[in-house]
């Protein structure tokens, strides 16, 4: 089975100009251990995607349908306890899911009870969890490494203190000195030398900063890990040297990760799998080899070659032309279609479906029978 | 080095920036001498005091006429305050800029109206003639906009180098109207619609009325390649010009601004962090690294075949856009780029070097040819490259 299994998800924005369709219709699988690069455009919705997962969405955006499954999403059902989340409201107090979520007469509780007395059984579902079960997958299950390590960490809290606070979020009773030996060993795993956690964010460089907030994310010892644009805004050496240190963590903790970047030359150095998104949809989704030597859509196609290449001989560069569409209508049929130079008549009438090939599919008329 | 014609020219350039300090550390204030101008082999010295950022540190190069010139290296080395200094945006500390063989510095401004004052106060004590202050003030007025019209610019982020309330007619115009190159408004608009089609935005006619805010990012960026090259500069400097647009987009202004390079002969600064993309976009390139240049040689033999510890070890970094070529060996430097406050004699690249010995810490090594056209900037460049 799985880890995560996410089935046709789709998460629009409700503006005042009309519903943005940033993930539409999307479906990916993630096994244990795998490396998953997540590659497109700025607006394609990478993000959004990643963001449906945690079930961080913010009004005006909404998951509207979709299943996120999660395998150990029953075992935290199970070891719900009412008495922790008590003790959560106390430390996070916000008085507006206070009053929201009276525990006792949510549907989803009494639901937990039935499940927990082995009466009812729930699928392993992210999106039927209430807000506070959610609270336990978060880091502790499914960890993000935000984009931008400038803007991640709080100015004001020493280092120490917020890998700290990740620890005891999940632990409340954890002790002291357990507590702190725990965030030096983490520091030390990242490569930054543990008597830095008592710096403040703008004492560390940008390299480590990145490598802090990756401590911040491995300290509880998730399954998953979401990395969104971890190395972007570092310089080329630095991003190796992060690159490298989350590759060999990866190893060491048999790590499943999902890596967002507009990079496809990181992907190429870092993951397994490969899925190509484009306004919304996913075009390609394979084995990294396969996409990378022989890209079957043609917006994979082009979008290698549109990367200047540093090895082998120097090769035009390809220019794609247009601009990505406008998600609050986007084109009829298959949404690359303007911008495609393989563009057939039936193109632009249907929408393309899930052609499986070699171990992933392709969402392309050209391959459909 | 072939006999073309150099556009511009860099000798020894050096940027310093103050540090400021509080009362206390101001007492104790260092001091530092750097050489300032360098007539018919005499050296002029200047000693300054308190601490500075050595931003750009005596770099020299030159840029042919139609030769499209890399400037690569990581943030806070220096390439964008050099190319700023080049279009006398930023006031050098020292060193010489020549555009055509005649110093920049009797471009500016400053050097304008203190002739006029020079002039002026002749006239005053009856030493020269009024005609004669007239003459010197328009021709060194003329000189200045002669320049100003030869070099241009294309910024880093579309998004906040065009004015929003200016539509794209009077962005692109604005050079125009400005140097009183053509003051017929219906010939300027012919002249800017002939380039907005140049740079791609076809047809033209439809985006002279429009705001930046109805452009998208590549669209934007065109219209600042346009307002560059509408005059017919001489010399372009572009400062990481598609780092902030997408990769569908980012090959469409690459290829225009190779095009408009390549057919009006103009010499183009490329800067970028992107040693791949500079690859594909210059003929030569030089590396810097905190405030010098490290490295220069033609592309695809700096490329191939890096002579330097540091180049060796960018190119190694670069990732690999082939699943194929995965790096497996570590990298041969370790941690960053260090303060360009303070630096200590030596190499600036020993701290980090894996060849570094006791000598570089003491010898601040020249750049020197060591093969044709390919300048490095190391003492053991022979022994680490087994060249004779």
């Amino acid at each position: 089975m799985e880890l995560l299994d996410v089935k046709n998800l789709k998460t629009y924005f409700y503006t005042q100009q009309g519903s943005v369709k940033a993930v539409d219709d999307i479906s990916f699988q993630l096994q244990k251990g795998e490396v998953l690069g997540l590659a497109g455009e700025s607006g394609c919705g990478k993000t959004t995607t990643c963001l449906s997962i945690m079930r961080m969405i913010e009004s005006p955006g909404r998951i509207l349908s979709g299943e996120i499954n999660y395998e150990y999403t029953d075992s935290v059902i199970k070891s719900f306890d009412g008495a922790y989340d008590r003790y959560l409201y106390n430390i996070v107090k916000p008085a507006r899911e206070h009053k929201k979520e009276s525990t006792i007469f949510d549907e989803a509780f009494i639901d937990n009870i039935l499940i927990k007395r082995g009466i009812k059984d729930r699928s392993n579902n992210l999106l039927d969890l209430t807000e506070a079960e959610m609270r336990r997958i978060r880091g502790k299950h499914i960890a993000m490494v935000f984009q931008g390590a400038m803007n991640a960490l709080n100015p004001v809290h020493r280092v120490g203190n917020q890998i700290k606070e990740a620890i005891t979020v999940h632990d409340p009773d954890i002790e002291y000195r357990e507590l702190w030996e725990r965030v030096y060993k983490i520091l030390e795993t990242v490569g930054i030398d543990p008597e830095r956690a008592r710096d403040y964010p703008h004492q560390l460089s940008g390299g480590m900063k990145q490598r802090a907030l990756i401590a911040m994310a491995l300290v509880n010892n998730p399954q998953i890990i979401i990395a969104d644009e971890p190395v972007t805004a570092l310089d080329v050496i630095v991003q190796a040297q992060v690159l490298k240190a989350t590759k060999e963590l990866q190893s060491q903790f048999n790590l499943s990760m999902i890596m967002i970047t507009h990079d496809l030359s990181v992907i190429a150095e870092v993951c397994e799998t490969l899925a190509i998104m484009y306004a919304g949809k996913m075009v390609e989704y394979g084995k990294l080899r396969d996409v990378y030597k022989e890209p079957l859509h043609p917006y994979t196609e082009a979008l290698i070659s549109a990367f200047p290449k540093l090895t082998g001989p120097k090769t035009e560069l390809y220019d794609i032309g247009g601009r990505p569409p406008d998600l609050r209508n986007p084109p009829s049929g298959c949404r690359f279609h303007p911008r495609c130079p393989k563009a057939m008549p039936i193109c632009s009438k249907e929408e393309p479906k899930i052609t499986k090939i070699r171990d992933g599919y392709v969402v392309c008329h050209l391959y459909q029978d | 080095m072939s006999e073309r014609d150099v556009v511009v020219e860099a000798k020894n350039l050096i940027k310093l920036f103050p540090v400021k300090s509080g009362i206390v550390r101001s007492v104790a204030r260092k001091s530092t001498t750097i050489p300032i101008k360098e007539t018919q082999g005499k050296t002029t010295y200047k000693t300054l005091k308190g601490d500075f950022v050595h931003a750009v540190d005596g770099v020299s190069f030159k840029i042919y006429k139609g030769e499209t010139f890399g400037l690569v290296g990581e943030s806070g080395c220096g390439k964008s305050t050099t190319g700023l200094l080049l279009l006398q945006l930023l006031d050098r500390t020292g060193g010489g800029i020549f555009f055509k063989d005649v110093e920049t510095s009797e471009y500016t401004r400053a050097h304008l109206w203190m002739n006029t004052i020079i002039n002026f106060s002749k006239f005053l004590i009856g030493r020269s003639s009024w005609n004669d202050v007239r003459k010197t003030f328009q021709h060194y007025s003329s000189q200045v906009r002669l320049f100003r019209k030869n070099i241009q610019i294309i910024f880093q982020n579309p998004y906040e180098s065009l004015s929003p309330r200016f539509n794209v007619l009077d962005t692109v115009a604005e050079p125009l109207r400005l140097m009183h190159i053509v003051e017929d408004e219906r010939e300027i608009e012919e002249l800017v619609i002939k380039e907005l089609e140049e740079v791609g935005l076809t047809p033209g006619t439809e985006f002279l009325d429009r705001y930046p805010h109805e452009l998208s990012g590549g669209q934007r960026q065109r219209v600042g390649v346009a307002r560059a090259f509408i005059l017919d500069p001489e010399f372009v400097v572009a400062d990481e010009p598609v780092s902030m647009l997408d990769v569908s987009i980012r090959v469409g202004v690459l290829k225009i601004m190779q095009a408009l390079t390549r057919s009006r002969g103009t010499g183009f600064l490329f800067i970028t962090h992107d040693l791949a993309l500079a690859r594909h976009m210059c003929d030569r390139i030089a590396v810097m690294y905190l405030g010098r240049i490290v490295e220069q040689g033609p592309t695809e033999e700096l490329v191939h075949r890096p002579l330097h510890p540091y180049t060796k070890a960018l190119i190694k970094a670069v990732p690999k856009a082939d699943p194929d070529a995965r790096r497996t060996e570590d990298l041969p430097i370790k941690g960053e780029v260090p303060s360009g406050i303070n630096i200590p004699p030596g190499c600036r690249f020993q701290s980090r070097c894996p060849y570094s010995t006791e000598k570089c810490k003491e010898i601040d090594p020249k750049l020197e040819l060591v093969k044709t056209d390919h300048l490095v900037a190391c003492i053991r460049v022979k022994e680490i490259n087994d060249l004779k």
